[in-house]
């Protein structure tokens, strides 16, 4: 599993249907729109190739888009299993 | 209770982005409540990870990133919220940075080239049989038969070191870089019109800015970062403009108010038109150039009325002819220019891989000296760079064949004695003309001029123009790769190969394109066996005999200390950018002359160190690099392409870098996913064009130059105008250079990797 998080940067009256199509993705979650045109995305893919796939698809398919600016990517693959501790 | 290790990566990514976009905490937040993350499991878990201060390895622009490593591996990547060049924000290369520390292609071990195969060697016997040879071809052919090709993606200490090796001790100028191939023609314009290479102003100009000039440069793709800076300033200002001058339509025509589709290499009498427009109609500054400006033809001084005179020719029409734009739309980038108070230029590779690249750089810096604007916020003539330290390490720490550190010349005796005292050689050691540029240096190894070369973190075995030309001089010579990849294009025809430690194995110094020295946190122990450039090459030099001199290059921080000694007084000192205060801060731009210095965000005005204000006596800006202090405008003609279309080549090829891939493929060929994103070369086709040769997208088409031919796959688009074809040069498999022309401009020697004629012929 590798978790990332964009901000994409849309034009504002293109924003709610940049959010509605980000949102029929599969392992795509936004969170909100902040200062006008940034939407936080979160992107959960099961390996590198999908991530960037996504991150590609949504750059260059997009009408309304701006641009599409990684904030965070974990480096691990195999992480999903390592659950730590409960209680 | 702990997060599961998902929900602490999703915590971690969301609370990147929101510290990016200054949200404060994720904790609490309604648009994250969804995440349901709790905040003191977060912080519990967050302890064992350990964040490093770097910068990005690619482009030019010096992003800040953050490397986060757990129990010596590396689990993530971030932007750095408080390095103020990207505040946070990366680009879609960011994903792959991790990657390529631990890409299975590193190289390991060092190997030598034995009865044809590169096998498993030593350090020691790597060494040797190098110092051993360098030392042989020295003493049987002096020194001149001997070479240095290096990066601009090298650290300044790396390119520092082998400066002082090869040009102070082997005592051969022959030392060059493949910044060559990208910004030559930035500097040789900076040099000879304001006396002094970089750009004036900075970044900050960019938020102060009413109108961007964009000419040859896909900003949107090759610089995002920037990019979003500027759309976010047109975003906040609606009044803000952009203007792009390129032959291509891209991504950065989203946020474009006028473009100019010139066609390529006839743009330089678009330049002068606009320049002529802002003289007859009276928008220029004409206190400013009085007082700062000074006139020539390029062999002799002129007067402003010769200058008018010369451009007399340019009106917009025969600029619109001569370029395939209309005149209507010339006068209207002009009146832009001339009545927007505040205007910055950028421009990168379609301006500076040219025959007239250094006479392009001059005539965009006249438009900035006719009206004044420069030298002041929001105002800049500011070059865009590729590489991630060619500013810092090739253009100030002197790895060209003609310079020496500190912005110095070889030619110059007072230079020559001033390095080679602090390099502790005789100043006859440092020889006073230029070697070879780096066409003649790859053309010296066909002729055997040149018997060996060190390439360090470069692979001029697919990049070099006219490739064909070149391949069996590399083959022939005695050639010494450092590189942290292998096998590429050049590292397999190597007779010995040298395993370099990646970024985040290493610390150093990147310098970027607003002259901004940034120092790189060593994270990671280096992969295998690898070992960091500066110590290999202090080896070497050891094992040659000149240990005297490089015994002190025990840490990266003994080499910059030596370094920022050479800096001194100058007019990009770094003095006061020691590795201690570099390693706290983010970034320092020169002149920084003390520790408590903040750097400087205008040269040749007030606020820059080394401002005359005697000598200025009263005027804005004095350029203290030049002898009366005044800036140059050349009067330079529309020189076009060294090989203009013809009947039996009647397209113009043009090459250039997509969004996915970087380079060579040395870094992003080793992600598979990469590679599989865009699998296959290709080449851009005007749809006109291509209804005209009956040819559809995935259509196989032969593209055919004087030089050779090359069998791709068609992609019909709107994007190239039409008589012209894009190819990007990055597939080993497909090289894009055994197309491209070898010509150089005569000033810069950059080659025209920007225009060259072929023919299309459908397979």
């Amino acid at each position: 599993m590798i978790v990332a998080s964009m901000i994409i940067k849309a034009f504002p009256e293109n924003i709610d249907e940049v959010i509605l199509k980000l949102n029929n993705i599969p392992n795509v979650t936004t969170y909100g729109v902040h200062k006008e045109e940034n939407i936080i995305v979160l992107i959960e893919a099961d390996s590198e190739d999908q991530l960037k796939d996504l991150a590609r698809y949504i750059n260059s398919e997009f009408d309304g888009i701006l641009g599409t600016y990684p904030t965070f990517v974990s480096a691990d693959e195999n992480f999903d299993e390592e659950i730590k501790t409960v209680n | 209770m702990s997060l599961s290790r998902r929900d602490f990566l999703r915590a971690s990514a969301l609370s990147a982005a929101a510290t990016t976009l200054g949200i404060g905490s994720i904790f609490g937040n309604d648009a994250f409540a969804k995440a349901k993350i709790d905040k003191t499991d977060f912080m519990q878990d967050s302890k064992g990870v350990q964040w490093h201060k770097s910068v990005c390895r690619f482009c030019g622009v010096g992003c800040g990133v953050m490397l986060g490593v757990k129990d010596g591996k590396p689990v993530g990547i971030r932007g750095d919220k408080e390095n103020t060049v990207n505040s946070g924000l990366l680009c879609v290369k960011a994903f792959y940075l991790h990657q390529m520390i631990t890409a299975k292609n590193r190289l390991l071990y060092p190997m030598i080239r034995k009865n044809g195969k590169l096998t498993r060697a030593t350090w020691d016997e790597a060494l040797d049989l190098v110092a051993s040879k360098f030392s042989e071809i020295r003493d049987k052919y002096g020194p001149d038969a001997l070479a240095f090709y290096g990066s601009g993606q090298a650290e300044t200490e790396e390119t520092y070191v082998a400066n002082k090796l090869f040009k102070g001790h082997i005592g051969t100028n022959n030392v060059e870089g493949n910044p060559r191939l990208c910004m030559a023609s930035a500097v040789g314009g900076y040099v000879s019109t304001f006396g002094a290479d970089e750009p004036i102003g900075t970044y900050d100009d960019i938020e102060k800015c009413d109108l961007f000039f964009i000419v040859g440069s896909n900003t949107a793709e090759a610089h995002p970062v920037l990019y979003d800076r500027i759309a976010q300033r047109k975003r906040q200002n609606p009044n803000v403009k952009i203007v792009i001058v390129d032959p291509r339509k891209t991504p950065t025509n989203k946020i474009a108010d006028l473009h100019l589709q010139v066609i390529p290499g006839y743009d330089l009498a678009i330049i002068n038109a606009i320049a002529k427009i802002l003289i007859d109609e009276n928008m220029i500054d004409e206190k400013f150039i009085e007082e700062s400006v000074n006139f020539s033809n390029g062999s002799e001084a002129i007067t402003f009325d010769d200058y008018k005179k010369f451009l007399e020719k340019y009106t917009p029409e025969y600029a619109a002819k001569q370029c395939g734009v209309k005149a209507e739309d010339i006068v209207k980038a002009a009146r832009l220019f001339g009545q927007t108070p505040r205007v910055m230029s950028m421009w990168c590779m379609g301006v500076n891989q040219r025959v007239a690249g250094v006479f392009l750089n001059n005539l965009i810096h006249n438009l900035h000296l006719l009206t004044g604007k420069l030298g002041k916020d929001g105002c800049d003539s500011f070059s865009l760079t590729g590489q991630p330290n060619a500013c810092g390490g090739v253009r100030e720490g002197g790895g060209l064949c003609h310079l020496l550190p500190g912005h110095r010349v070889v030619a110059n005796e007072q230079h020559r004695k001033e390095i080679a005292e602090l390099w502790n050689v005789p100043p006859e050691k440092i020889q006073p003309k230029p070697g070879k540029h780096t066409v003649a240096m790859f053309e010296a190894l066909g002729t055997g001029d040149i018997k060996g070369i060190y390439i360090l973190c470069t692979n001029p075995a697919q990049s070099i123009p006219n490739l064909s030309k070149y391949l069996k001089g590399m083959e022939d010579a005695f050639m010494v790769v450092a590189e942290s990849f292998h096998p590429s294009e050049t590292s397999q025809v190597a007779d010995v190969v040298l395993p370099a430690a990646f970024w985040g194995e290493k610390e150093g110094v990147y310098g970027c394109t607003e002259r901004r020295s940034q120092h790189m946190a060593q994270a990671l122990k280096p992969s295998g066996e690898a070992r960091w450039d500066g110590f290999i090459l202090a080896d070497i030099a050891k094992r040659m005999g000149y240990a005297e001199n490089f015994e002190q290059f025990t840490s990266v921080e003994a080499v910059w200390s030596e370094y920022i000694k050479c800096t001194k007084g100058k007019d990009m000192d770094l003095t006061g950018a020691t590795f201690s205060r570099l390693k706290k801060v983010r970034g320092l731009r020169w002149p920084v002359p003390s520790e408590d210095h903040p750097g400087t965000t205008h040269r040749f005005t007030e606020g820059d160190p080394y401002f005359p204000k005697d000598k200025a006596a009263g005027r804005r800006m004095y350029f203290y690099a030049k002898p009366d202090g005044k800036a140059v405008i050349f009067a330079r003609p529309d020189k076009g392409p060294e090989e203009p279309t013809s009947a039996e080549y009647p397209i113009a090829l043009t090459t250039g870098r997509i969004m996915e891939q970087w380079h060579t493929m040395t870094m992003t060929g080793q992600i598979p996913e990469l590679v599989r994103a865009a699998p296959n070369p290709y080449v851009e086709i005007n749809p006109e064009d291509a209804k005209q040769w009956g040819v559809k997208t995935r259509d196989k088409v032969r593209i055919v130059t004087k030089r050779g031919s090359l069998i791709v796959e068609a992609k019909v688009v709107d994007r190239p105008r039409k008589g012209t074809i894009f190819v990007p040069w990055h597939w080993p498999e497909s090289l894009t250079n055994i197309l491209t022309i070898d010509a150089v401009d005569p000033g810069s020697k950059e080659p025209e990797y920007k225009v060259a004629a072929c023919r299309v012929e459908k397979v």
